[in-house]
């Protein structure tokens, strides 16, 4: 039951909750089929996990789906020096924009229809999320972090660090598969 | 007979019956601003003609707010999605839906939004209110007001807002009694089925901001001027600080909370009866700040986070509360060490009888002998003896307290216990690894749990959860007992900034050569520990920026210490000057910020102040380079202090924490119709750049949040050498921490001049990749009304 419920045991959400992602096929399948996506990150991506580092994986991802990564974390040189589609922005900054129809993206190319969430405080993906719930509802929203978050469209359930590294593990050999 | 034909009138309270005139024809000729309350005339002497915006209502400032929110929309975070606040509900307001009462999810946020400033701002309303009142009592209505040597517009914010002048503590209550009922009418929009706009709900969030910052202001220059608090001094004394500072082998008097009173009595009570010195009186939070501008031998102990730490520590023989931001079980935490409780607030009663008629020696004796775990005192002089007599006579009975409360072996023997649910740190603010800290603390490591010091908060509602019953907070501050040895120095709160200061650094302010003025305030709610204050403004007090504190966040600069053991305040000057680092004091002296940057522009820039509001706030956006950081704000009053910065056009930063405000105010830089100006000098419409780029802005890492404040201490008036000083330290501490130069540089470069001669290749370079076009520097406004010429 705690695998499903917000990571935070305050955290309520209102009466729609996210989908649960189970399977690492199934975040690959979302993704591909994400149209334009912009992956949002957060601090957390400097985590070293027991193979790789959190960052390893995300530009994984990002490359695998041609996706713009968005961050204003101290990890953003390191993901710069890798991909060349990326902005320093604040999340919150970014997801005021994503309700406009008129915001062609970061990069100027049109409005995303995908949005990953990782690495924020926990919280802060929360409210980021709820804004994007009510405010931007024809953007589909993603948290690939290890907590579940109600207020995504699709979200990880809570789960323990190894369990995480192995999901992304295998959602990075799917997507490149 | 015809006796008056009246211009104006505005109608301040129903039960002053306080009348203002803005032109009065009479049978003995035509008067000018007489100001008629019910029992008195007051024939204004303020030589400076009346604004345009005496007192206003909800509707005057208006344009000015949307003027604002057009540039700063509002992003809504719902932290709630459903409604419950009438019995249509509740309501689920989400993806679109509306309520029974037909608001929407936008406005039912911006609603609650400013049903918390209402609350803040009401807080420090009835604060001044009672200080007000009680030094009436004390020293009578006449005392004038004296802010010290250098200082003559005692009162900028009240003169800007209310066109008054105040020269006695009387003329305070007119300007209360303005508030009041202000603040009667923002409440009442929240009342189901009354706004529902949520831009009107928004703009009515800056009026009751306005406010706010009236009622602070008056609070301040209130005990200042009476209390003989430091007047404007820059050398105000330094103030022992720390848990390491309590002599424990003295009686111990803990006083928290805002309201100096029954502190003041408790200080009193020690001189009259020369016992200064030997009973030790300690603060936390404001009461803290505002005892110590009382009296320098006040210890401040620390920031609201650490109540229950103190108390446990056993310190304490008596803790008095007098209001805001108390932990509301406190009296729980003073009972487990059988400390005495005494409660001096109407506001904070907490289910306690009332003996402030009793015998003072009946009430210690019912106390000491624990009779009563606590007593209600409406009289601050009462407070005071009882306080003492108390502590003087418990003190030898609560001698084993005092010491260490949980040991090395208890800590390692309670970690034993722990299930490992996670419900402590499912439940933990800053999501502590506790659990893991008990794992290695059962196996004798008691460093995961002592490293988790830092961050905690002080919340204690791990401990509310734990299935083993461990007391978490304990454990996690008694792992290593350093801080009990912990000595700091804070400034004691000089109070307003002087004239001659503001003559002095005005304008270089003004030009940009003085990069920026930053005031960190706030409360102690930190994601990551308060270091990250510290961090942050001795970064920009070395940069020579102007460094601003108050309330918690003025603690924190000053409890971490440099190589050579020295704190922030003994490193720098407290003067308001380029390097200077100014502890203004407590919550209410927040006002003296708000003053500063309206005395620029007014002393300054020689801008009319009386009553002129908008353009003194249009001459603060465009011109004056300051930004409020507001790195652990949590409570109502965090949120109405911000709303009265962003009404005078000062952008206020906030940890991660403040996204639980619900909503943003963010410019977009992306869209050049929004940073459309009025070039003053010639009536043109020119683009001249996002500068400030936001007005409510939250951050998730301290480097985020110190590149921020660089950026948004631009101003569109900047002179090319400002310009250039405040590109290159926005430049080098962008390159600092993510080791390029900022992609939107090309935004904030006007002309050739503005870049920073050390960055000039790197830059030019840019501005090509960008395709980067001159641009003029505009004299900027935005408000039609102060262009001199239309071409
Ligand atoms: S105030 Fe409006 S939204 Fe709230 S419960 Fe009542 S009807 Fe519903
Ligand atoms: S007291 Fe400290 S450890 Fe416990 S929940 Fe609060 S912040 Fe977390
Ligand atoms: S709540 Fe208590 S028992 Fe559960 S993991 Fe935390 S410390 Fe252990």
């Amino acid at each position: 039951m705690w695998r499903s419920e917000p990571w935070m045991k305050a955290e309520v959400p209102g009466t729609r909750r996210a989908t649960i992602i189970e399977k690492p096929e199934l975040a690959a399948e979302l993704l591909k089929q994400g149209g334009r996506i912009l992956v949002v990150c957060g601090n957390g991506v400097s985590t070293v996990l027991s193979k790789r580092s959190l960052l390893d994986y995300i530009v994984d991802v990002a490359e695998a789906v041609d996706a713009h990564i968005a961050t204003s974390s101290m990890a953003y040189a390191k993901i710069k020096s890798r991909l060349t589609n990326a902005t320093w922005i604040s999340p919150m900054e970014v997801a005021h924009r994503v309700p406009d129809p008129e915001w062609m993206g970061l990069d100027g190319k049109g409005a995303y229809k995908t949005m990953v969430f990782i690495g924020l405080p926990y919280y802060m993906t929360w409210l980021i999320l709820t804004g994007l719930k009510n405010f931007a509802q024809s953007v589909k929203t993603i948290s690939l972090d290890r907590f579940y978050q109600p207020n995504a469209s699709w979200s990880l359930r809570n789960m323990n660090i190894g369990e995480w590294e192995q999901f992304l593990e295998a959602l990075v050999n799917k997507l490149k598969a | 007979m015809k006796c008056f034909s009246i211009k104006k009138v505005s109608l301040v309270s129903k039960k002053d019956l306080y009348i203002k005139l803005k032109e009065a024809t009479t049978t003995l000729g035509v008067l000018r601003d007489v100001e008629i309350s019910i029992d008195r005339i007051i024939y204004e002497e303020f030589e400076e003609p009346i604004g345009p915006t005496p007192m206003p209502s909800i509707k005057d400032l208006r344009s000015w707010d949307y003027t604002l929110l057009k540039r700063y929309r509002p992003f809504y975070m719902p932290f709630c999605e459903l409604c419950c606040l009438c019995t249509f509900g509740k309501c689920d307001l989400s993806m679109g839906k509306r309520g029974a009462c037909g608001l929407d999810m936008a406005a039912q946020q911006s609603r609650i939004v400013l049903l918390a400033c209402c609350i803040g701002a009401a807080t420090h309303t009835s604060h001044a209110k009672h200080l007000v009142e009680y030094l009436i009592e004390r020293y009578g209505r006449d005392i004038p007001l004296d802010l010290g040597e250098g200082v003559g517009v005692e009162a900028p914010i009240v003169r800007l807002v209310t066109g008054i002048k105040p020269r006695t503590l009387r003329d305070l209550e007119d300007v209360l009694s303005y508030v009041d009922n202000q603040l009667i009418h923002l409440l009442a929009s929240t009342h189901t089925g009354q706004e529902g706009d949520a831009l009107d709900f928004e703009s009515k969030v800056l009026h009751v901001g306005m406010m706010d910052h009236l009622a602070m202001e008056v609070a301040d220059i209130a005990q200042i001027s009476v209390m003989g608090f430091p007047k404007s001094d820059p050398d105000a004394p330094l103030i022992d600080s720390g848990f390491g500072i309590v002599d424990k082998s003295k009686p111990v008097i803990m006083v928290v909370g805002h309201n100096v009173p029954s502190a003041a009595g408790i200080i009193d009570y020690l001189i009259e009866n020369g016992l200064l010195g030997q009973v030790e009186v300690t603060g936390l939070c404001c009461t803290a700040h505002d005892a110590a501008r009382y009296n320098p031998r006040t210890k401040i102990i620390g920031p609201i986070s650490w109540q229950v730490r103190y108390i446990r520590s056993g310190l304490p023989d008596v803790v008095v509360v007098d209001e805001q931001c108390i932990k509301t079980n406190l009296i729980d935490e003073a009972r487990k060490v059988d400390a005495v409780f005494i409660a001096t607030s109407e506001k904070n009663c907490q289910g306690l009888r009332d003996r402030t008629e009793d015998p003072v020696d009946e009430v210690v004796k019912d106390l000491v002998e624990r009779r009563e775990d606590g007593v209600l005192i409406f009289d601050a002089e009462k407070v005071g003896e009882v306080a003492v007599k108390a502590a003087i006579a418990l003190a030898p009975k609560r001698r084993q307290y005092k010491e260490k409360p949980i040991s090395r072996e208890a800590i390692i023997e309670y970690a034993k216990r722990c299930i490992k649910c996670m419900e402590c740190v499912r439940t933990c603010p800053n999501n502590l690894p506790i659990m893991d800290a008990m794992g290695a603390a059962a196996k004798g490591d008691l460093s995961i749990l002592s490293g988790l010091y830092e961050q905690c908060i002080g919340c204690v509602k791990c401990e509310g959860v734990c299935r083993a019953k461990l007391p978490i907070h304990s454990m996690i501050v008694w792992a290593d007992d350093v801080f009990e040895k912990e000595t700091f120095k804070v400034r004691a709160g000089r109070g307003a900034i002087k004239d001659t200061e503001i003559r002095a650094v005005g304008g270089p302010i003004v030009f940009g050569e003085i990069p920026g003025v930053i005031a960190f305030v706030g409360c102690s709610n930190y994601a990551y520990g308060g270091r990250d204050v510290y961090e942050m403004s001795e970064e920009f007090a070395k940069r020579r920026y102007i460094i601003l504190a108050s309330g918690c966040a003025a603690m924190t600069l000053g409890m971490y210490k440099d190589e050579e053991g020295k704190t922030l305040y003994e490193r720098f000057p407290g003067s308001f000057d380029a390097g200077g680092v100014v502890n203004v004091g407590s919550c209410v002296s927040n006002a003296h910020i708000a003053g500063a940057a309206i005395k620029i522009a007014n002393i300054f820039a020689r801008r009319p102040l009386r009553a002129n509001y908008e353009e003194i706030a249009d001459y603060v956006l465009n011109r004056v380079g300051a930004v409020g950081v507001a790195w652990g704000a949590m409570s109502q009053k965090a949120a109405s202090i911000a709303s009265g910065f962003w009404r005078l056009g000062v952008p206020v930063i906030v940890g991660p924490h403040g996204s639980k405000y619900r909503r943003a105010l963010l410019g977009r830089s992306d869209r050049e119709e929004d940073w459309v100006i009025y070039n003053a000098r010639t009536g043109e419409k020119v683009y001249c750049e996002p500068a400030p780029e936001h007005l409510f802005y939250m951050a998730e890492t301290k480097e985020e949040a110190i590149v921020m404040i660089a950026k948004l201490c631009m101003r569109p008036n900047d002179t090319t050498k400002g310009r250039a000083i405040k590109l290159s330290h926005y430049a080098d501490l962008y390159k600092k921490f993510y080791n390029a130069l900022p992609e939107d540089i090309h935004l904030f470069v006007r002309t050739p001049a503005d870049i920073p001669i050390t960055m000039k290749d790197e830059i030019l370079a840019l501005l090509k990749e960008k395709d980067w076009k001159e641009k003029t520097i505009p004299d900027p406004t935005l408000l039609p009304r102060l262009i001199r010429r239309r071409e």
